[in-house]
């Protein structure tokens, strides 16, 4: 005569507290992995976000002084004849990059600590701007980091 | 057995999403490198541009006498670039022609040489002489 077998109709709670005790064992730490590298992550992220920032600012800024004609170089700002024939001026103003038209504000980029416009000249008399050297710093407004990049834009010699 | 049986299944998932995080983590930084090289090659051959502006250097550069040297950003550590000069003389009755070729790379193992696994990036234009 064999015996009456059971029929299991649900889970046990002592099943369910054991359950749950051995999830959350295995959670912690994986939890705590998962926090310090999304941190990490989100750090390098944001200074890849500012150097990204800058990169395409000044590749911008690049382009539209090659379609341009550069009329004034200052230290802290640049005037410029856009192809639409309006007189631009280049310069940061409450933090921001602007480009401003007389008629509209552009803001190319913001968190901008300074710009710097140096006129390149030829070395002979008399001298002849060839080009301008642009340098922008800005700070990540995440880790306060201060980032530096410049470039270089040619102006054509020929004419 | 239960929980070994979910803990297999959550692994079983797992594994494959961190793998497609992985990459996609790797695509970014490989179009973020992609981007960079752009930007110094852009940034050189303006360099490159500046410095033939000055007539004595055009000439120099056309009797194929004078050698640049590039000047990376402090901003990319790794990066090189090898600029080429070479007097463009296709086009009949312009000879005074000169094409800048920029190559810039990410120098991995830092042997200043474009290995075949570090990204390239190369950029070309022509400059005639100055006024």
């Amino acid at each position: 005569m064999s015996a009456p077998r059971h029929r299991r109709a649900a889970i046990s709670l002592i099943e369910v507290i054991a359950c749950t005790v051995l999830v959350s064992i295995m959670i912690v730490p994986v939890a705590g992995i998962l926090r310090a590298s999304g941190q990490t992550l989100q750090q390098t992220q944001a200074d890849e976000v500012t150097h990204d920032s800058c990169r395409q600012t000044l590749r911008w800024v690049s382009q539209t002084l090659r379609q341009s004609t550069i009329l004034n170089v200052r230290s802290g700002r640049l005037q410029l004849q856009l192809p639409t024939g309006r007189v631009a001026r280049l310069e940061r103003r409450r933090g921001e990059l602007q480009l401003n038209d007389g008629f509209d504000t552009t803001v190319l980029m913001d968190s901008v600590r300074s710009v710097r416009f140096e006129p390149l000249l030829t070395s002979g008399v008399p001298t002849t701007r060839v080009g301008v050297r642009i340098t922008l710093e800005a700070r990540d407004p995440n880790t306060r980091d201060l980032i530096r990049m410049d470039t270089v834009v040619a102006e054509p010699s020929q004419y | 057995m239960d929980v070994a049986l979910g803990s297999m299944l959550l692994a079983l998932l797992l594994v494959p999403a961190t793998r497609v995080l992985r990459e996609s983590r790797t695509l970014a930084h490989r179009l973020d490198v992609r981007e960079s090289l752009l930007f110094q090659a852009e940034r050189t051959i303006e360099a490159t541009k500046v410095t033939l502006s000055e007539p004595a250097a055009f000439a120099s550069a056309l009797s194929g006498a004078v050698t640049i040297q590039p000047n990376p950003g402090a901003e990319y550590p790794g990066v090189q670039s090898q600029i080429t000069l070479t007097v463009d003389r296709s086009v009949p009755g312009s000879t005074n022609l000169i094409t800048i070729n920029v190559q810039t790379w990410q120098d991995v193992d830092g042997d200043n040489r474009i290995d075949q696994d570090e990204p390239v990036e190369q950029l070309r234009t022509q400059w005639g002489p100055p006024q």
